[in-house]
């Protein structure tokens, strides 16, 4: 099967050559094939083949070998993100029912307080655990669930995405057509492991690179990270290249190794790009991911050559990566002609299998093989991709998504909030930063501090709306839906006025 | 000692707060507390510290930037720079 073919191909050809390196240990292929055969072991003597295994912990190298055990083990993997509140995570736990976690010291203590019956296995112990040796044997087929990874949904609660390792291995190989890389690549994954971005991670490690993985982004660990691993590759979003930029130490920056910046997630402004181009004297990428799509989808590399943006403030995406079929959509489904703006679709062996256990919002987001990225597209003379706009009201804030109705249904919790609206506005850092309109029960009942409080408790910290409006009334057409273009106007307004964020 | 921090401390918030979304989140939260856990994101903490770096003309040793986790502890930071 994929992913232990991968470990157990490049244990025999490259034992002693690193294949993953964090800020605590290097581990080469040998000690890699060693550290996942024995998780893997561990899985498969507790757990029968399916179960669900919560991965609850801070970035770290064994994150990587949890995905890779659980694969071997034919368990399927819930990478949660550390930065949700308790409600959230008992939110994803109840609907997916694991068997087990595999968690760091934080997460094991979060656990142990909110799910005292859940066995969690210490992920800083993965690398003593011993193993058989021999080859990875691996359990179950490609098409069987590897992953469960959860994102933000228009209804406001999260959707579980399932995905397998046959979109893994297409992903994978369709990036080597893309990207020339081998075991002399050191590639920087500086985004969270739990997000659907690791799938670059296992891009690489498919052609026996080297892995360097950051605890958390900061600026100073990653130019840290770029200099001492000598990487090559780089992956990250627009907002980290931003701070990256800000950094004193930049300046003194030895970067002569990096080679290519990889970014993807949100749009990436110009002059930002050119400015990355500048400072670290690296090649751009774009790429174009969707979790739903199995990660990146489409490319764009800088000797590219789109056509003029056929409306203002389109952004080229480029082209569809090996494996992927795209189409731009009319509402009735019928391709678009060249220009004409339509509803972008893919199409190909990387979709997910579905969302967990929600068969209806499947048969929504996937029609006749089709996945709706809900973005609006237009393809140029050239061939070239453009997404015009998002075809809902997705917050994209850093690189992480956010559906309004997340953010509604935290703060409808107030007895003082008798309507309200949560759109984005645009942010010079962040791309883009959600702004609560609040229509409050009485002009005196509007109080900032509670609504704070609220987001707080039952919201990541990066979904927490940058301001809190009153309104008298939250505008609505004659049919009771909320005027959102109107409420964004007004949110991009405020926040120009004032400047931050 | 008590005194000189405080001073310091008014100067800390109002830098916090210039790198927050939510400039009044900054407000619920007291002196001691641990600012990640109180719902300042890392993204709002990377900007703290630049703005910090950019206070003092000098980069933070890796030592600063670990102990920079409540308002106090940046006072405590940025105070013994400027000697209080």
């Amino acid at each position: 099967m994929w992913l232990a073919d991968v470990v157990d191909r490049n244990r025999i050809r490259y034992p002693d050559r690193p294949a993953l390196r964090d800020s605590r240990r290097e581990v080469t292929w040998a000690q890699l094939h060693h550290e996942v055969t024995a998780l893997a072991g561990e899985l498969g003597q507790q757990l029968p083949p399916g179960s669900r295994v919560a991965m609850l912990s801070g970035n770290r190298l064994e994150m990587i070998e949890t995905y890779l055990a659980c694969a071997a083990a034919g368990m399927v993997v819930v990478p949660v993100n550390p930065g949700l509140t308790e409600p959230e995570i008992a939110d994803i736990l109840a609907r997916v029912d694991p068997a087990l976690a595999v968690a760091d010291l934080a997460g094991r203590g979060r656990l142990a307080a909110s799910h005292p019956d859940l066995p969690a296995l210490a992920i800083e112990e993965v690398p003593g655990l011993s193993a058989a040796k021999g080859p990875l044997s691996s359990v179950g087929s490609l098409t069987d669930p590897f992953a469960i990874m959860f994102t933000s949904a228009t209804t406001g609660r999260p959707k579980g995405v399932v995905v397998d390792q046959r979109s893994l291995q297409l992903k994978a190989l369709s990036w080597v057509g893309e990207v020339p890389c081998g075991p002399s690549t050191v590639f920087l994954n500086a985004c969270p492991l739990f997000h659907g971005s690791v799938v670059q991670a296992f891009n690489y490690l498919a052609s026996a690179s080297t892995i360097g993985v950051l605890d958390g982004f900061t600026p100073r660990a990653c130019l840290v990270a770029l200099q001492r691993w000598g990487v090559q590759h780089m992956l990250a979003v627009p907002s980290m290249l931003r701070l990256l930029l800000e950094a004193h130490e930049l300046a003194t920056a030895d970067l002569r190794a990096l080679e290519l910046v990889i970014h993807g997630a949100a749009p990436m402004p110009p002059e930002l790009a050119e400015q990355v181009r500048t400072a670290l004297g690296a090649d751009l990428m774009t790429i174009f991911g969707i979790t739903e799509g199995g990660g990146p989808t489409l490319a764009l590399r800088d000797f590219d050559r789109p056509a003029a943006p056929p409306v203002p403030g389109a952004v080229c995406v480029g082209l569809p990566m090996l494996g992927t079929s795209f189409r731009i959509a009319r509402a009735d489904g019928t391709p678009a002609d060249v220009g004409e703006i339509g509803e972008l679709r893919l199409r190909g062996d990387g979709l997910m299998l579905g969302y967990w256990r929600d068969p209806a919002a499947t048969a929504e987001a996937v029609q006749d093989g089709w996945l709706n990225t809900r973005d609006l597209g237009c393809l140029d003379a050239n061939g070239y991709i453009w997404v015009v706009d998002r075809r809902n009201d997705l917050i994209n804030r850093g690189g992480q998504n956010v559906y309004p109705a997340e953010i509604e249904h935290a703060l409808r919790r107030s007895p003082n909030v008798a309507d309200i609206a949560v759109v984005p506005a645009a942010s010079t850092i962040w791309g883009q930063t959600p702004v609560a309109f609040i229509q409050p029960t009485a002009p005196e009942a509007f109080e900032e501090a509670e609504l704070l409080a609220l987001c707080v408790t039952w919201l990541a910290s990066y979904k927490r709306p940058s301001r809190f409006v009153p309104v008298p009334r939250i505008p609505r057409s004659p049919a009771g839906k909320i005027l959102r273009n109107q409420l964004r106007e007004r949110a991009d307004a405020l926040i120009a006025e004032g400047e931050q964020p | 000692m008590t005194s000189e921090i405080s001073t310091v401390s008014a100067t800390v918030r109002a830098l916090i707060q210039r790198n927050l979304d939510t400039p009044a989140l900054l407000d619920l939260i007291a002196d001691d507390v641990d600012l990640v856990a109180a719902g300042v994101n890392s993204g709002e903490m990377i900007r703290v510290a630049l703005a910090c770096e950019n206070y003092l003309g000098r980069q933070l040793s890796d030592t600063e930037l670990s102990r920079m986790t409540s308002v106090r502890e940046i006072a405590t930071v940025l105070g013994t720079d400027l000697g209080a």
